[in-house]
This record gives C-alpha cells, sequence and structure tokens, in this order.
C-alpha cells in the first residue's frame, strides 16, 4: 500500500466512523435541533426551486399541449359569446317583462284607462325644448292633445301627429302648464317646466300650507289633463308674506331620457275652451 | 358636392342628435353634430356652401324638433353665412381657427334660437339660456369639433372638388 492509497483508507474509515457516528447521535436524539435549523433554512429555498422547477414542467407541458389549448380557447370564446348573447336576450326579456309589468301596475291603479303602447323613438334635438316622439299616431287612433303618461305619472301630451308617430311635448317644457293639486292639502296651482328639465308650481294661494316631500296631482282643472295623475313631488317651498302666491319647486318622478315606453290615454278627450 | 349626398349626411347627423340624446348628454346638455358640420362646410367650401348646408341641416333638425319648422333652419343659415365671413387661408390651415369658429357659431346659433322661440312664445330667459346651456353646449361643440371637420375635410378631398386645404397644428 503506497501513501496515498493509505489516506484513502483513512479517509473512508473516518467518513464511514462519522457517518455511523451521525446515526447514532441521530437515534439518540441528539442531532434534531441542528436538523431542524437546517432544514428551517432549507425550506424557503426548496420552495423556489419547488416552484421553479413546477414552473418548467407547466411550460414544457404547456408547449406540448399547446395546439389543444388553442382549439379549447377557441371553444371557450365561443361559449362565451353564445353566454353574452343569451345575457343579452335575458335583459332584453327583463327589460320587457318589468315594462310589461308597469303597464300591468299602471293599469291597476287607473283601470279606467285604456292605454297604448308607444316607443318613445326621439328627443329634441334643442336643448332648449322638451319633446319626445312616439312611434303612434293617428293610424292608431291617437289625436292631438292626447295624454300620454308612464308609470311614474303625467308625461306631457301630444302636439303634433302623423300617420305613425306623435311628438309630445312633455311636462317639463317651458312652454307647458298643467293644472295640478297638492295631494295632501289639495290647494291647487300650476305647474309649468323650466329651463333644464325643472319643475315648478306657481299660484299656490297664500296660507296654504306647501311641505317638503307632498306628492303633486293633475287637478283636473281646464279639462286638459285627467285628475290624479302624478305630475311631481315638492323639494322646494318659496313663500314670502309680500306676494300673492307661493312656489314650490318639483321633481319629477320620471327619468325623462330613460323613458323608452310611454301609453297614450285613449279614453281621455281634452276639453276644448272656445 | 352632391345635394344629395349633402341631405343624407345633414340628415343623418341630425338622426344621430335626436336618437342618442340620452347618450350624449353631458353637464345638462348634449353637442351638436348638425352645427359642426355647418361651420366646417363652410370653411372648408365658402359661404355659399355653407348657407345651402345651413339651410339643410337646420329643416333636418326641425323636422325632429317640436319647434315650428324654420327655426333651426333660419338660425344655422345665418351661422352657415357668418362662418365665412373671416374667411382667409389661415383661418383654413390652421385646426385652432375652426375650433374657435364653432365655438362663436354656437354662442350666436344658440341665442338666435333662444331669441326666435321667445318671439314664438317660449318662455326662456335669454341670460340664463345662455349661461346655463349655451356656453356648456358652446364647449362641448369645439370639442367634437375636429372629428367632424377632418371627418367632411376628408370627404371634400374625396370629391375632388374643393380646394386643397392643408391641416396644419
Amino acid at each position: 500500500m503506497n501513501g496515498s492509497q493509505g489516506r484513502a483508507v483513512v479517509l473512508a474509515i473516518v467518513f464511514v466512523a462519522l457517518s455511523v457516528a451521525g446515526v447514532l447521535l441521530h437515534l439518540a436524539g441528539l442531532l434534531t435541533p441542528a436538523e431542524n435549523a437546517v432544514l428551517q433554512l432549507a425550506i424557503p429555498v426548496q420552495r423556489v426551486i419547488g416552484d421553479a422547477a413546477g414552473g418548467a414542467r407547466e411550460l414544457v407541458t404547456t408547449l406540448q399541449s399547446l395546439g389543444q389549448l388553442r382549439e379549447e380557447n377557441r371553444r371557450l370564446a365561443q361559449e362565451v359569446a353564445d353566454l353574452q348573447s343569451r345575457v343579452v336576450r335575458l335583459q332584453e326579456a327583463e327589460i320587457e317583462n318589468r315594462s310589461l309589468r308597469e303597464q300591468l301596475g299602471f293599469k291597476r291603479v287607473y283601470p279606467a284607462y285604456d292605454l297604448l303602447p308607444a316607443e318613445v323613438v326621439g328627443h329634441d334635438p334643442s336643448n332648449y325644448l322638451q319633446f319626445v316622439s312616439i312611434d303612434k299616431g293617428s293610424n292608431d287612433g291617437v289625436g292631438v292633445g292626447a295624454v300620454v303618461v308612464v308609470a311614474q305619472g303625467l308625461l306631457g301630451r301630444v302636439v303634433s301627429i302623423g300617420g305613425n308617430f306623435s311628438k309630445v311635448l312633455l311636462v317639463t317644457d317651458v312652454s307647458s302648464s298643467v293644472n295640478v293639486m297638492l295631494q295632501s292639502s289639495r290647494a291647487s296651482g300650476v305647474a309649468s317646466g323650466q329651463l333644464g328639465e325643472g319643475l315648478t308650481m306657481r299660484y299656490i294661494p297664500q296660507g296654504e300650507q306647501v311641505r317638503l316631500g307632498d306628492m303633486v296631482l293633475t287637478s283636473g282643472l281646464g279639462g286638459n289633463f285627467p285628475k290624479g295623475l302624478i305630475v311631481g313631488r315638492v323639494k322646494q317651498v318659496k313663500q314670502k308674506d309680500i306676494e300673492l302666491f307661493q312656489e314650490a319647486q318639483l321633481e319629477s318622478l320620471i327619468d325623462f331620457r330613460r323613458v323608452e315606453v310611454a301609453y297614450v290615454i285613449r279614453n281621455f278627450s281634452p276639453q276644448k275652451i272656445e | 358636392m352632391n345635394v344629395y349626398l349633402a341631405v343624407l349626411l345633414l340628415a343623418g347627423g341630425a338622426l344621430l342628435q335626436s336618437s342618442l340624446y340620452p347618450y350624449l348628454t353631458i353637464i345638462g346638455v348634449r353637442p351638436g353634430i348638425v352645427l359642426p358640420m355647418v361651420v366646417s362646410w363652410s370653411i372648408i367650401k365658402g359661404a355659399s356652401a355653407g348657407v345651402t348646408w345651413g339651410l339643410i341641416g337646420g329643416l333636418a333638425l326641425d323636422l325632429f324638433s317640436g319647434a315650428p319648422l324654420g327655426v333651426s333652419a333660419l338660425a344655422l343659415t345665418a351661422v352657415g353665412f357668418a362662418t365665412n365671413l373671416g374667411e382667409s387661408k389661415l383661418f383654413k390651415s390652421t385646426l385652432v381657427l375652426p375650433l374657435i369658429a364653432v365655438f362663436l357659431a354656437s354662442l350666436a346659433y344658440d341665442t338666435m334660437h333662444v331669441l326666435l322661440l321667445q318671439a314664438l312664445g317660449w318662455d326662456l330667459p335669454l341670460v340664463e339660456a345662455v349661461t346655463r346651456i349655451a356656453v356648456p353646449t358652446a364647449i362641448l361643440n369645439t370639442i367634437v369639433m375636429p372629428v367632424i371637420y377632418l371627418g367632411l375635410q376628408w370627404i371634400a378631398r374625396r370629391s375632388n372638388r374643393v380646394r386643397e386645404l392643408e391641416l396644419e397644428w
């Protein structure tokens, strides 16, 4: 045995002895704190390596199944498109359902009225005028002066007609005047439109109590509108002792920009006062 | 340009202005589509074309409006004519001046429109109408003007009957 062989044998014996000692120390539990400390440090590194390996494996798998994924993606995109169109159809059905329920509700509230549903097809292009066009006209029995309502109340009245369309002057137009009354006190006044979709109730006699939130209804005076249609709700009262009348700012319950379906009251004819 | 195409474009503009009402409303007012078209065409083609477009565009708007026929036509014809009074090469060669033109034209149109409506019985307060509606509308019209102006300029070039207009920023 030469010198280097002898060194190898010595190293082998030392390592075997260390291994045996390690096993014995481990079995005796003397190495546990040291093992734990090392593992504690190793775990994050293991995690990073594991993640990287997992990622790499996933990448390989992905690359292998690229064609299959592309096909699946196409199928899913198609499915999403189908579902979207179904959602749109359901939403439309819901809107229609709501509109029909509103109509039904309106008929329950005002059973005496014969209502003709009409679609709102256009708005006045001017910022100063409040008109809408509906898709029902003289061919459907609509005449000038016909009253148009929605479930939330009075929308306006027809001012001009064609065969299959009508122009409706909204209650919020500055040229519109409607005889109204406060629901609680029955005090009368005139509701007229203001610039920019506002409504004012004028000519409320002094001494009449006007409260915020009071509902304002058509009074039926003058014969242009049937009695009892909702026009709005009091949101501000202007009362000065030196003036003959009080005034109230009203808010309509109708969102005029969102109205899609309105109802023409067919069995009400406005009175012509000579 | 073929007058039929003008009618088609302006009627389309008026139809859009009427139908897109709920979607175009910003800060309580809507930008016009027809007015910037008339102003643009007047700048591109000259006063005669501006007047013609003003009349056609105004009549198209009146058809969709509850106001008597002719109110918008009258105001827009005047705007179509007046826009080109300050005609110059400078006016046509940059986009900044058409923007100023549409802002001023919009204020003039709205003021005329309100005065005409007042004369016809609408109880519109002029000062409030100008401050609350005309000024915001003029701002919105100025914002939509570049799209309409550049679009019509492209159509004008395509029609091959207009003077060469170079646009420089």
